[in-house]
């Protein structure tokens, strides 16, 4: 990394800002620089808001300069996954469904970010709707993965994940339903937080699966993303699933350890799962020990029911919730959709009302499983985010796998907070990681334990070489 | 390639599904659709299982209940 920015977290670069070794102008126009000479490789925007990032910016250091302070994210530069609306900016949720949309109100989120100072980028590409991607069938390209851009950056929220792995941004909103904000976050080798099941509004951002929808930050490092979530947490009484539970301070336990911490490895999630790459057992063992070094206590479990209960609960629920919003599309204009977004949303009109309160009935089942079960046992657990490093970009991908290398979806059936994190790279240079999970609410103790870990290792330190990239492809 | 009774009637289950449901298959697409249709349908059928009481589902979406018995 070099220039204005130069790798510095959320943290050191509000420091700058505060101190006066830094603008926010200079840091948006060094940003909206690297990104018009270097986005063209990995394909993470779909619109850039210049004029209005270069506005927030020149508003931000005037509030600074007339004494003001909005805390960590006054003057620091974001992207929005564009399933998020903003007012008078297109909201496409990357479909030629949604391309004139233009919201006439933010989403609560975008509300807050702007509230707290940061300055909007842009709005970043997603798969379609959240779901169907990588794609080529789309009015917009699909992002590309920095550390090497034959390959996926991981779904939904790829631009966001793309863009900050490449050093774009610190951090981007991401919405993850059944892995799209770790899977990204493990794919490109930075930090995906997904909070509570209620613990951060919803309301604006285009739904999913209403019962396992949760919005959250992607970001280069655990303090970015506990800075993120302290803007974003909180009741919104006109979002049907908010939580009106208090909000810690997420920063206030950050650098305390893990030292007497209980950690269970979720080994009967993974071990001798099809898929399951060499690299990724060595690095989750790694990690393992790392907390077993810094003084947390840590030992394999299992959970009662087979990942496949939680995989196939967790389907079937999405695939009926999904199909519920697009009903009317679908009969009526389904060649507008991807096709991979097509084929997989439909089948969820083939689902009966019984099939869908069964899993209803599994997934209560499951929520005891883990909360009432592992977690009288444990602070946190851990499992790999993935079961290997990313695919191929243009793998061939089918309308229904059966298998699934994220592991992420059992946590957004029972609503935990999930955090994956960099544990690694495999020898072809593709980021391997890791989730740590927490109690209901108690994203303070993941962001405790994954700081913990990150400060014992230098995976997050890691960039790819954009620069390289570029220049490659100029010549 | 033939098909056996049991393919024929899920075949035939799947097309008139997808007559109720009011959807145009793209004639590229049905195969892989109903290819998905027969693994999405095994899933579901995995589910039926015996269960108590206990797995109830109301109050799912709760966020302060959805743990029910974490002493929440």
């Amino acid at each position: 990394m070099t220039g204005v920015a130069d790798g510095k977290s959320i943290a050191e670069l509000g420091a700058a800002l505060r101190g006066g070794s830094l603008t926010s102008v200079a840091l948006t126009e060094e940003t909206l620089d690297r990104i018009d000479r270097q986005d063209g490789q990995i394909d993470s925007f779909i619109v850039v808001t210049k004029e209005r990032a270069l506005a927030d910016a020149a508003k931000a250091d005037k509030e600074r300069a007339d004494g003001m302070d909005k805390g960590p994210m006054h003057g620091i530069p974001y992207g929005l996954k564009d399933i998020y609306d903003t007012a008078g900016i297109t909201t496409t949720c990357h479909s030629k469904l949604r391309l004139e949309n233009v919201p006439e109100e933010d989403s609560v989120c975008a509300v807050k970010l702007r509230e707290a100072g940061g300055v909007l980028i842009g709005k970043m590409a997603t798969h379609e709707f959240a779901f169907g991607g990588p794609s080529f069938d789309l009015p917009f390209p699909p992002a590309r993965n920095p550390w090497n851009r034959n390959h996926g950056p991981g779904g939904s929220s790829s631009g966001s994940g793309a863009a900050v792995a490449a050093g774009f941004l610190r951090m981007a909103m991401g919405s993850d339903t059944g892995g799209s904000i770790r899977g990204p976050a493990a794919y490109c080798g930075i930090v995906g937080m997904k909070p509570t099941y209620g613990r951060v509004s919803r309301r604006g951002v285009f739904p999913l699966s209403y019962t396992m929808d949760h919005c959250g930050p992607l970001s280069k490092n655990v303090e970015d993303a506990a800075i993120t979530l302290q803007c974003i947490a909180g009741y919104d009484p006109l979002d049907p699933a908010s939580a009106n539970q208090p909000v810690p301070d997420y920063q206030a336990d950050l650098g305390k350890g893990v030292a007497g911490l209980k950690v269970g490895i979720l080994s009967s999630f993974y071990k001798g799962a099809e898929g399951l790459s060499d690299e990724t057992v060595a690095a989750i063992d790694n990690a393992a020990a790392t907390f077993r070094n810094l003084g947390a206590e840590v030992e394999e479990v299992a959970a009662v029911s087979p990942y496949a209960d939680y995989n196939n609960c967790g389907r079937v629920i999405l695939l009926a919730e999904a199909y519920a919003i697009h009903e009317q599309d679908l009969q009526t204009r389904p060649l507008d959709y991807g096709r991979l977004t097509m084929e997989r949303i439909v089948l969820g009109g083939y689902l009966t009302a019984a099939d869908l309160m069964q899993a209803q009935r599994q997934r209560r089942e499951l929520c005891e499983e883990i909360n009432t079960g592992l977690f009288s046992r444990y602070d946190i657990l851990l499992a790999p985010s993935s079961l290997s490093p990313a695919p191929l970009i243009d793998a061939p991908q089918q309308s229904f796998p059966v298998s699934w290398p994220m592991q992420t979806l059992p946590f957004n059936v029972t609503g935990n907070p999930a955090m994956s994190i960099p544990v690694g790279f495999s020898q072809s240079g593709l980021p391997l990681s890791m989730q740590i999970v927490g109690k209901y609410f108690d994203e303070a103790t993941v962001f405790r334990a994954g700081q913990a870990y990150e400060q014992a290792t230098d995976w997050h330190e890691q960039w790819p070489a954009m620069d390289a990239m570029a220049d490659a492809s100029a010549a | 390639m033939t098909m056996t009774q049991d393919e024929k009637a899920d075949r035939l289950m799947f097309q008139k599904l997808t007559q109720t449901l009011g959807l145009t298959l793209p004639a590229d697409r049905e195969q892989a659709i109903f290819e998905g249709y027969a693994g999405l349908r095994a899933m579901a059928d995995g589910l039926r299982r015996p269960r108590t009481a206990a797995s109830e589902p109301a109050g799912m979406f709760d966020p302060t209940t959805i743990g029910r018995g974490v002493g929440q």
